[in-house]
């Protein structure tokens, strides 16, 4: 019996050998040569989806061939934990996260060293860390994102109020508390409408039997699949999502007077305090934030690039034409404590 | 005919060895600093986080960690014991083929299972119910494999064969004269199946529901996915959340205590009850007769294949066909970065392998030193090194991240600190199987080696170590097996670019990209059937 | 030559899982078989791993060939000692075949020489054939032999056996230990042989020490330990021994089968008990008795009656085959007067 299951395990690694043979398609041609003689590698945390790093990643090691990068992706507040915890014993160069408030506590607790990029001049003060500790990469906004079959484009939520409605009752699908992007939403809306508004909006989310999933993939997937009629998303999921061909519609909410405006966020870098391949981070902070790494970002993931010049993905809608809202991120990243007891406290999924 | 089992009484060699001593002191050193870590962090955590968690989740969180082990462990019994009862004593038709079929599922990781099934199942978005939306035209509902239902029946589904296996081996070894003698005293056969024929299969399944219970209480994959929250997916919402781990440890020696509790339970249960069969003039009792019965039970037998077996491997089977048929998808399921699976592959192999290697090793001073010397010291050496059951992959990691980083800075971020946690989670499988191993062999072994000129040393290596090494085999295939699939110590653990198989599938398919994790969980389950194949061949299932 | 001297050695365990020893001495002869005799839990076997050295004795002496093995200062480890044991289970090593089981104790010798010495112990025991077996390959009484050709091959200065008969079926266990005495004498073994059998310790032992809660009782040879028991104890633990009371009296011992010639040098009136065996006393019909027979039990060569007294005692007495008597019948019980019984006064034997 022993034999036949070592076969059948000899045939499947036979199946799978010549398929690892073949060189992976380039994600990205690279037009210009390998620039310094940059060798060693790069550890990276990244607090982004895989998915949604890796490509950037493909084209730095195309343009670095001696470099080799190895890539350690988790939750934003788990591998910063992990970092505070390796402080003393670093084991990673740059960490990628996919909201600041992760960053700019980090930055409170010594853990980034300063870096101030290239294209430092080229990016809005506004997403550059205090004393240069960290640096905003794509932006993205959060919108809902609906099943076109199942609701038309006026029935659809115009603001992310109407999520409470008992309308869409077990109608709506969202990332649970462990998802950055959603944690940076609730520490916005905080700052924005104050702890009780905030409360209440989560404690009707539930109420209205809402569905919090893992990850966003789960999220836009469901809606697409028309499992959900209504989704909370960053506005790439819907794109990406369209791009799979499903009936899928987008709302940008919060647009009137007396709303909130749409809450963004940003992903960001920052270089980990004791690195011992600083030439390398900042060679990869450097491409993560030249025209070809926001390329990048922008075509592939449609996200808004923080670069001046950089164009959008075309059917990407330019943020100008939004009311966005203003949230200060070192005061959300003062109050990431209290968010957290928030979350706790209404027990969210 | 069955006796209690005579408490042998094994007299010391001569005054306590100091290095047996020594080493089995230093294992258990070793196997407590979780605990210890632990115990620090939970009671240094602050009366505040305790508050705050009593107040909101502490309770919610302990009636769903319960109520699920309960429901999973008397569901595993029931279908584990059933269908061993049907496999090993009817004339079920197949029952040669079901015997060893029922027990494969070992080798997939619940939450691969739970990962089809959710698939498969989930409400409006899975693929049974847009078939019958497209049977019947219009939407139809089905029971959700989301929250305490359906993490229950996928932990049923895909556990059960812990207590099958177990109580499996009691059915086979019963002598046919309890059976005859309980027909003497007038008992029919349903009547001999409860009133003599389980209760003698007591012993194996208790331990059976015991590695399941721990295994719930440990169990992170599956329920995350299912959404419904205990202790171990809470310990991780945690370490997700606010940058503060002592929350994360109060949770954790909650759940430490309960699997404390249970374990202490089991031991007194152990110390109670043991049999073991007089094996002059043993036979094999009859197959009992189903009747009418045989095609139900037929039935039932098949759909439990069905469920746990045959669609778990069919639905990964078409998804690496879309993933194979697919460049793209393809060059993603092979290409990791700078990592192919091959890299995954080997990764998982080689340090499941070297846990199983170092569980054994480490085992061996703990089980000698508990045979040689029994007593009170012993005794909690051994039970010491019996605690990583009741240790969560996620309590290891925690522990580990903190102490190897501090004690041992030049360990951290390498995988040996993954092997550690392995080694840690698993090491009560390696002691106990060098324990029974050790107990197969007869003391006047050794003292005969000794008479016949061998220091202790030479005796273990010369007679010791080749008489148990069958038993050892058994104990590092079960290491390896469970290695193989762990997943929160590896998650938390793991170095940049070092990702097991099993990591993989995880990370693929949290975000939803199951197409691409379909083929690496396929490679996973067929690497844990190596050391499974073994472990049922030592149970003589494959004859 | 004594071969082996233990002195007042003592043993005790904080588990209670093993017996205790107190203050056992003995000596042995070269040559010579001592047989350890005892109920279980007596102390023997303990008495038995101390000279082995598989424990250390709290007080007291263990001497191999004027070798202090162990005392309170020095204790020579089992490998040091020289001596061979034969296990109550045998403990063959399962993963060696016969031979490679004889060889394993060889293997300080060069290797022809400890082949040919194998085979010498092999065809001693008369096994030679089966020498390529594995232990599970042989039977209860092969495995015996083969134990006992391992422990002999290095010529051991002592050889220990632990009731090496127990593990062996009845009808073979006599017929094996015929051939194990024989193969220890051919060898001129010196051997300390551990029993709870009576029969087998008369039969094994050139002399026989029988041990009583971690104490000897008596050591003496079979003859004298059957015949003139010292205590009530060894007189009924090596069997067929029935007591009837008795009272010392100016003439002798005044009991219910009549007055007893003996003049133990006790008091008058003192209470006494008299050990009976089989062919002690003989009985004879006689209507009107109030001793009674009980029982028959046929033994092929004889017979033994069982009798109740006019008093309730029940004792046996043995008759020739040919001697018929039915249950019930009424029988004058009397001493068979052709040699000296034996007195116990308050357990221990009495002068006479």
């Amino acid at each position: 019996m022993r034999k036949k299951l070592l076969l059948v395990f000899a045939v499947v690694l036979l199946v799978i050998l010549p398929a690892c043979g073949t060189p992976a398609p380039a994600q990205v041609m690279t037009e210009a040569p390998a620039e310094g003689p940059l060798r060693g590698s790069l550890v990276i945390y990244s607090g982004r989806s895989e998915a949604l790093t890796q490509p950037a990643i493909d084209a730095f090691t195309a343009k670095f061939p001696d470099v080799e990068v190895l890539l350690k992706s988790g939750n934003n507040s788990e591998l910063a934990n992990a970092l505070l915890e390796e402080q003393n014993n670093p084991q990673a160069d740059v960490f990628v996260t996919t909201e600041l408030l992760t960053v700019q506590s980090l930055a409170q607790q010594n853990a980034f060293e300063s870096y101030s990029p290239a294209a430092a001049d080229q990016i809005s003060t506004t997403f550059i860390g205090p004393e240069n500790l960290w640096v905003g990469l794509t932006r993205r906004v959060r919108v809902i994102m609906y099943n076109t079959e199942l609701v038309s484009e006026e029935e659809a939520p115009k603001s992310i109020f109407e999520l409470t409605d008992p309308k869409w009752r077990g109608q709506i699908a969202l990332a649970g508390s462990t998802n950055g992007s959603m944690q940076a939403q609730i520490a916005a809306m905080r700052q924005l409408l104050g702890e009780e508004a905030t409360e209440s909006w989560l404690r009707g989310l539930i109420e209205n039997e809402a569905t919090f999933f893992g990850g966003h993939t789960d999220v836009r997937k469901a809606v697409g699949a028309g499992e959900f009629k209504i989704g909370l998303v960053n506005h790439y999921y819907y794109y990406l999502q369209k791009a799979e061909g499903s009936p899928v519609g987008i709302i940008f909410p919060d647009q009137e007077q007396d709303q909130i405006g749409l809450i963004t966020n940003a992903t960001a870098v920052g270089i980990i305090q004791g690195t011992k391949n600083r030439p390398i981070a900042e060679a990869f902070v450097d491409f993560l934030l030249s025209e070809e790494g926001q390329k990048i970002f922008a075509e592939a993931n449609y996200e808004y690039p923080l670069l001046a010049g950089v164009a959008l993905h075309p059917d990407v809608q330019p943020l100008d034409a939004f009311r966005l809202s203003d949230v200060n991120v070192s005061q959300a990243a003062q109050d990431v404590d209290a968010t957290f007891a928030l979350i706790e406290k209404v027990n969210l999924p | 005919m069955i006796i209690p089992k005579k408490n042998i009484s094994f007299v010391p060699l001569r005054t306590i060895s100091l290095r047996l001593f020594l080493a089995a002191g230093l294992v258990a050193v070793f196997v407590s600093i979780p605990l210890l870590y632990i115990f620090v962090r939970a009671v240094g955590g602050g009366t505040d986080v305790w508050m705050r968690l009593l107040q909101t989740r502490l309770w919610s969180l302990l009636v769903n960690t319960l109520t699920l082990t309960l429901a999973v462990t008397a569901g595993t019994s029931i279908l584990g014991v059933g269908l061993a009862w049907l496999t090993e004593r009817t004339d079920l038709p197949g029952r040669t083929i079901f015997r060893w079929v029922l027990a494969l599922p070992l080798a997939i990781p619940a939450y691969i299972g739970a990962i089809v099934h959710l698939a498969l199942l989930r409400p409006r978005g899975g693929y049974v119910p847009q078939f019958l939306d497209w049977l019947v035209g219009h939407p139809v509902s089905i029971p959700s494999p989301l929250g305490f239902a359906g993490a229950s029946f996928m932990l049923i589904l895909f556990l059960y064969p812990y207590v099958y296996l177990l109580s499996g081996a009691a059915f086979r070894s019963l002598h046919a004269a309890l059976d005859e003698a309980s027909h003497l005293f007038g008992r029919n056969n349903w009547q001999t199946l409860w009133g003599v024929t389980l209760p003698a299969l007591r012993p194996g399944l208790t331990a059976g529901a015991l590695l399941v219970t721990l295994d719930i209480l440990a169990e992170y994959g599956t329920v995350a996915l299912l959404r419904y929250e205990t202790f171990s997916s809470a310990i991780f919402v945690q370490l997700s959340g606010r940058y503060d781990r002592s929350a994360a440890s109060v949770l954790s020696g909650v759940l430490v205590l309960i699997a404390i509790i249970v374990l202490w339970g089991e031991l007194r249960m152990e110390g109670k009850a043991q049999y073991t069969q007089l094996d002059s003039n043993w036979r094999h009792a009859p197959p009992i007769g189903l009747g009418a019965w045989r095609f139900p039970a037929f039935l039932l037998v098949s759909s439990v294949c069905f469920a746990s077996l045959i669609v778990p491997l069919s639905v990964l089977a078409a998804w690496s066909f879309q993933a194979f048929s697919n460049q793209q998808l393809l060059s993603n399921v092979m290409h990791s970065g700078s990592r192919t699976i091959l890299d995954f592959a080997f990764n998982s192999l080689w340090s499941a392998g070297l846990a199983a290697v170092l569980a054994v090793t480490l085992s061996l001073p703990v089980a000698l030193f508990a045979r040689q010397y029994p007593g009170k010291l012993s005794r909690i050496i051994s039970r010491l090194c019996q605690t990583g059951y009741a240790l969560p992959g996620v309590v290891v990691a925690l522990s580990l991240v903190l102490v190897v980083n501090r004690a041992l800075p030049f360990l951290y971020g390498t995988p040996f600190v993954v092997v550690i946690a392995y080694v840690l989670r698993h090491m009560p499988q390696a002691v106990r199987a060098s324990e029974a191993a050790l107990t197969q062999i007869s003391p006047s072994m050794e003292e005969a080696a000794r008479s016949l000129g061998r220091t202790s040393f030479q005796t273990f290596f010369q007679v010791t170590l080749p008489l148990i090494l069958p038993g050892l085999l058994a104990g590092g295939a079960l290491v390896f097996l469970t290695s193989l699939k762990e997943l929160p110590a590896t998650l938390l653990l793991r170095p940049a670019g070092f990702d097991t198989l099993a990591v993989r599938v995880w990370i693929w398919a949290e975000e939803g990209f199951y197409t691409q994790a379909a083929p690496a969980a396929l490679l996973l389950i067929l690497a844990s059937v190596i050391p499974l194949s073994f472990l049922l061949k030592r149970e003589q299932i494959f004859k | 030559m004594i071969a082996l001297e233990v002195h007042n050695i003592s043993k005790s365990f904080d588990s209670g899982l093993s017996a205790a020893v107190s203050n056992v001495s003995f000596a042995l002869e070269r040559g010579e078989i001592i047989a350890l005799l005892g109920p279980s839990g007596c102390g023997k076997t303990t008495t038995l791993r101390l000279i082995a050295g598989f424990e250390r004795p709290d007080e007291g002496q263990v001497i191999l060939d004027d070798r202090i093995m162990a005392d309170r200062t020095t204790f020579v480890p089992p490998e040091k000692r020289g001596i061979s044991m034969v296990f109550q289970d045998h403990a063959l090593f399962p993963h060696l075949t016969a031979k490679q089981n004889v060889l394993f104790g060889l293997n300080k010798q060069p290797k022809t020489a400890a082949q040919e010495k194998a085979l010498g112990m092999l065809r001693l025991v008369g096994l030679e054939h089966l020498s390529e077996r594995y232990p599970q390959e042989l039977s209860g009484g092969e495995r015996q032999r083969i134990a006992l050709a391992r422990a002999l091959a290095p010529n051991p200065v002592l050889l220990l056996l632990d009731e090496p008969f127990s593990s062996l079926d009845a009808d073979m266990r006599v017929e094996v230990r015929e051939q194990v005495r024989a193969i220890l004498k051919a060898a001129r073994a010196t051997a300390v042989f551990v029993t709870h059998d009576q029969e087998e310790a008369l039969y094994m032992g050139d002399r026989i020490a029988v041990f009583r809660k971690g104490r000897i009782e008596q050591i003496d040879t079979p003859q004298q330990i059957f015949h003139a028991p010292n205590s009530r104890f060894v007189a009924e633990f090596i069997g067929s021994t029935d007591f009837i009371p008795g009272e010392v009296v100016e003439q002798g011992i005044q009991t219910e089968l009549g007055l007893l010639p003996q003049f133990p040098e006790l008091p008058n009136g003192t209470k006494v008990e008299i050990a009976l065996r089989f062919d002690d006393i003989k009985f004879t019909p006689q209507a009107g008795s109030k001793s009674l027979v009980l029982e028959r039990q046929f033994r092929g060569a004889y017979n033994i009656y069982r009798l109740r007294l006019p008093t309730g005692s029940l004792v046996h007495a043995m008759q020739p085959h040919i001697a018929f008597f039915k249950p019930g019948t009424p029988v004058q019980v009397s001493f068979v007067s052709d040699h000296p019984l034996t007195v116990f006064h308050n357990g221990m034997a009495v002068d006479h």
